[in-house]
């Protein structure tokens, strides 16, 4: 079979018209991943037969009868006994597990590189990192070893590896997808979503995920939309630019970004200067209640149910979880805690307002092109770096996707679209009509044909 | 504003967690604690005066369970004990405290 680059939806439709069966999909997928995935290392087990449309998921979605290991010695052996709602529903809409997918341990990173099971490398280039924390479902996608896959992101983890990869990553409104059975990060933030190589794709599969949930009490009841169906759109948007999201970025780097700006200017729409809280604020918003969140999630990890005890968690678990325990001690949450949650409805306060004078923001997904394997350690605060312009949106729930738009020293540059709370459609078919004029600039293809058919 | 942690609040706060630490990662931890904490001091720029403290990003409440809902994903005992070692004797085992 000749696929490589085939979108999800295509593949769908081919087996819709008897062109192929899931097992011979199964298996096409399985043999690309023999022939590549050695070097890449984008995932840590794949399943032996296929029970569906093989996907890519993230090794944090609990799987039934499946190993989930969150990258971590902890969970090494850990099977879980129920499906998370992600993937029950991903199963009931025809879909099965390809494999699951190498990511930063316990989703605490930007580079894979905290997982324990060694990093996942970038397809354009395997001495730099895939990012992260999503990087094996992005370095999957992007080297066609899964037609699609599905990420969780709390700041960063969907967008930030899509970008650095080539692809489309949508991480959904807070409460839009279901977090149950999904190993828990920081509570209050953590959103799962796709990981695709088309944005079309994208609202097909979050078309699948999105619904209220009764196992998850933070998901809303906020309907869904036809976010395939209407994803042809020509409505003129205007799309807001924040200033403070490019300041200290390399000029050559940024270039791909405004070429994107003026291509919407080109496409009929308007572009507006908006003015929102410098992303700095957010990083620490996000550096306090995501420790305290974390400090008290993996305090269930006791050995004694599940999992290995606590001696087998490492340096970047370690540091969040007394962290987490520091701003959340007597004496000081008022300081930190507090305060963090109060800078968090400022954030929330200070979107709800820009966009009165704006439908989207556009904005990097990142401050630069992916990392050189082992540069994590050359930055002491190398995740909150790299994840900065992905902390606000974050940190405020809103919906926002990440598209390529060019390249930086032969590699994927992204950018980003943030949107109004629910409103995923505007998002969706803003993006599509982008991939339609420009078909990303061949970013994704260009990666791709590093990784012939086998 | 300098931050520094000393020793002793590094072995209170892995005590707190559970967790256990040679003396590079506490040496480690310490460096990077400082660090941190210097750098979310930048909250104290912004006025919070006049908001309250997020709770649900989307403003929801009073989420709860429907009354005599069955709870589909309920496990039994024999699938919550399954992932330990003592699989098969129904219980968990823990260390002796006494």
């Amino acid at each position: 079979m000749n696929l490589v680059g085939t979108p999800l939806l295509a593949l769908l439709s081919g087996v819709k018209n008897k062109q192929y069966t899931h097992a011979e999909l199964h298996t096409y997928f399985a043999d690309r991943i023999r022939a590549y995935d050695k070097n890449l290392n984008s995932y840590l087990s794949t399943q032996k037969e296929a029970s569906g449309f093989p996907l890519a998921i993230k090794d944090n979605f609990c799987t039934k009868g499946m190993v989930t290991t969150a990258s971590s010695y902890v969970l090494e052996d850990f099977v879980p006994p129920y499906d998370a709602t992600v993937i029950s529903r991903l199963k009931q809409a025809e879909f099965g597990v390809l494999g699951k997918t190498n990511m930063d341990a316990w989703a605490h990173g930007s580079s894979t590189e905290t997982s324990d099971f060694g990093p996942t490398k970038n397809p354009s280039d395997p001495t730099r990192v895939a990012g992260g924390s999503s990087g094996g479902s992005a370095a999957a996608v992007a080297a066609y070893l899964a037609p699609a896959a599905i990420g969780s992101e709390t700041a960063g983890s969907i967008r930030q590896p899509s970008a650095w990869c080539g692809v489309v990553g949508l991480k959904p409104t807070y409460g839009r997808v279901s977090r149950y059975g999904v190993v828990a990060m920081g509570s209050s933030w953590d959103c799962p979503g796709p990981i695709t190589t088309t944005v079309a794709d994208a609202a097909y599969l979050l078309g699948v995920l999105a619904g209220q949930d009764p196992y998850d009490a933070t998901s809303s009841p906020t309907q869904p939309e036809d976010y395939l169906g209407k994803i042809e759109s020509s409505r003129k948007l205007t799309i807001g630019i924040c200033e403070s999201y490019f300041e200290g970025l390399d000029a050559a780097f940024v270039k791909p970004i405004y070429g994107a700006i003026e291509e919407f200017k080109r496409m009929g729409h308007t572009v507006v200067p908006v003015s929102v809280l410098s992303p700095k604020y957010a990083i620490s918003v996000y550096t306090i209640l995501q420790r305290a969140e974390v400090s008290s999630n993996l305090a269930r990890y006791d050995g004694i149910r599940f999992g290995r005890d606590r001696t087998h968690f490492k340096a970047e678990a370690k540091r969040r979880m007394m962290l987490g325990a520091y701003t959340l001690s007597h004496g000081y949450y008022d300081q930190y805690y507090k305060k963090a949650e109060k800078v968090r409805m400022l954030l929330i306060e200070d979107f709800e307002r820009a966009f009165q004078a704006c439908d989207v923001i556009v904005a990097p997904t990142t401050p630069c092109v992916a990392t050189k394997i082992g540069d994590m350690d050359k930055y002491p605060f190398f995740g909150e770096l790299m994840d900065q312009m992905n902390e606000p949106a974050a940190a405020a729930g809103i919906p926002a996707i990440n598209i390529p738009v060019g390249t930086h020293d032969g590699m994927p540059v992204g950018m980003q679209i943030m949107g109004r709370r629910f409103d995923e459609l505007g998002l969706l078919q803003l993006a599509h009509a982008f991939e339609k004029e420009t078909e990303f600039f061949n970013v994704t293809k260009t990666v791709m044909n590093s990784y012939k058919e086998v | 504003m300098s931050h520094t942690l000393d020793q002793a609040a590094i072995d209170h706060l892995a005590r707190l967690t559970q967790l256990t630490l040679n003396h590079d990662e506490a040496k480690t931890i310490a460096a990077q604690f400082a660090q941190t904490l210097d750098y979310i001091e930048n909250l104290g720029e912004l006025d919070t005066s006049r908001v309250s403290q997020s709770t649900h990003i989307s403003g929801l409440t009073n989420v709860l369970f429907e009354d005599g809902k069955k709870n589909e994903r309920l496990l039994d005992v024999s699938q919550n004990t399954k992932s330990t070692d003592v699989s098969g004797r129904r219980y968990f085992v823990v260390e002796k405290i006494l």
